[in-house]
């Protein structure tokens, strides 16, 4: 049996592998669209990570953004007197640490990090979908104790309490109160 | 114009309304309806009936037909001959008879039924009608052979643009606003451009370190040496530079892109007129 021998600096690199739904933009950033609330770019021209909400901005989002930072701080990868709001719809910034040695890249310990961030988020944002999906499942096939048959409830021309013709307008019985 | 009419004197109205009511007994399964209905269609609408002619001069008008405005303009003249010569008499005593055997025998809910088209029968039935003015005749005429035009034209579809038209086009484009628009213009059209690929994110980056960018300007721009002198263009600056900070609580949008875009030469503007000085 053959037995390779590595052998120099390289032989104790660790190989780190990751996977991502993540995209390089022309400008070099990286955009990482994985998390359900937010998307994150890592930007190594302009030394910035910079997260934006993925639709909508709300208390999720920016709980989302607030993890992520508070993550990326306490692992010493962001400057934590850097971390802001952004110019633009519900933008959160942060400047990476400049590295002291050059074998390191704070870029590549970020997006190692962001992943990482994800992984630990993920059971919640995939279970949130779930039950919106669920609750869309309910209303769109609804189980038998919720529904009835075509033609279990026969076709009549005037349903339910709100019938038509009768004015139900803020201000439709207002002639009963004129003196 | 006149808004209400008879819908019960409306031959196509009633023989639509009848024949929706078959088709939910049918599915109900309800035979005895259903054979009810077809009695009375049947006894009706027989093809000698008056009730059957009418039915015939609106059936050329509103079901679709691919054909010309000239034809659809004979066709409505042709339509109209037709309906004059049903002897208006015979006809009400027809419509009369049929709404009595509707009542009678089925119910007066039927005239309630739902008819996706009840405002071109409502239409065509005041285009008959000898109480309608010869100026709203006119009008509703020409509203007719419009909508069977419609019927008639197929919805667009795009067409396929092959690369020379592409090349022209774009050749065009940077041929008319090669002097006119700013790089830093370019830049966010073109992002907005291939915004669609990546849920904007782009587009996103660009626009929160633009609008940094223009917020620097505008933020030094009262203090410059010809604005300061002026009360209403610091005023001014002042509300350019609100309307950028509002754009952190605001998704992306065509008013704010068009903003964007007028702020940059705005920028521009502030700060070539400052170099020059």
């Amino acid at each position: 049996m053959a037995i390779i021998i590595k052998v120099g600096e390289k032989s104790n690199e660790k190989k780190v592998r990751l996977e991502l739904d993540a995209r390089k933009s022309i400008s070099g950033d990286v955009m990482v669209f994985d998390h359900g609330d937010i998307d994150i770019v890592l930007s190594p021209s302009t030394n910035k990570v910079i997260a934006f909400p993925k639709d909508i901005l709300n208390d999720m989002v920016y709980g989302a953004q607030n993890r992520l930072f508070t993550h990326l701080q306490k692992r010493g990868l962001v400057i934590p007197e850097s971390i802001k709001a952004g110019s633009f719809f519900g933008s959160f910034e942060a400047t990476m640490q400049e590295s002291t040695s050059e074998k390191i890249s704070p870029a590549k310990l970020t997006l190692i990090n962001i992943s990482n961030f994800i992984d630990e988020e993920r059971p919640y944002f995939e279970s949130t979908d779930a039950i919106i999906s669920m609750t869309d499942d309910e209303l769109i096939h609804p189980d038998k104790t919720d529904s009835t048959e075509l033609g279990e409830v026969p076709q009549n021309v005037e349903k339910g309490s709100i019938r038509p013709g009768y004015v139900r307008n803020s201000y439709g019985a207002n002639y009963l109160y004129t003196v | 114009m006149k808004i209400r009419h008879n819908k019960k004197r409306n031959t196509a109205f009633v023989y639509e309304a009848l024949i929706r009511e078959s088709t939910v007994a049918i599915l109900r399964g309800d035979t005895e309806t259903q054979k009810t209905i077809v009695e009375i269609v049947k006894k009706h609408f027989s093809i000698s009936s008056p009730l059957k002619k009418e039915l015939e001069c609106y059936r050329s008008l509103y079901e679709a037909q691919t054909l010309n405005t000239e034809t659809h303009k004979k066709i409505l003249k042709e339509c109209k001959l037709q309906r004059a010569l049903i002897p208006t008499e015979d006809l009400f005593v027809a419509q009369t008879a049929l709404i009595h055997e509707v009542n009678k025998s089925l119910s007066p809910s039927i005239f309630k039924n739902f008819v996706p088209n009840y405002k071109t029968l409502a239409t065509i039935a005041q285009i008959f009608s000898d109480t309608t003015t010869p100026k709203q005749r006119v009008i509703l005429e020409n509203q007719m052979v419009a909508e069977m035009k419609e019927q008639t034209e197929p919805a667009q579809v795009a067409e396929e643009i092959d690369n020379v038209v592409y090349r022209t086009f774009v050749k065009k484009f940077n041929d008319k606003y090669e002097g006119e628009l700013l790089d830093e213009q370019k830049e966010l059209l073109a992002h907005y451009i291939a915004s669609f690929s990546d849920n904007a994110l782009a587009l996103k980056v660009f626009l929160n370190e633009e609008i940094l960018r223009l917020k620097g300007v505008m933020g030094t721009a009262p203090r410059s040496e010809h604005i300061k002198e002026d009360n209403s263009m610091v005023e001014k600056s002042k509300q350019v530079l609100s309307v950028l900070d509002s754009y952190a609580q605001e998704n992306i949008n065509e008013k704010m892109l068009s903003t964007i875009l007028k702020t940059q030469k705005l920028a521009k503007e502030i700060s070539t007129d400052g170099h020059n000085n």
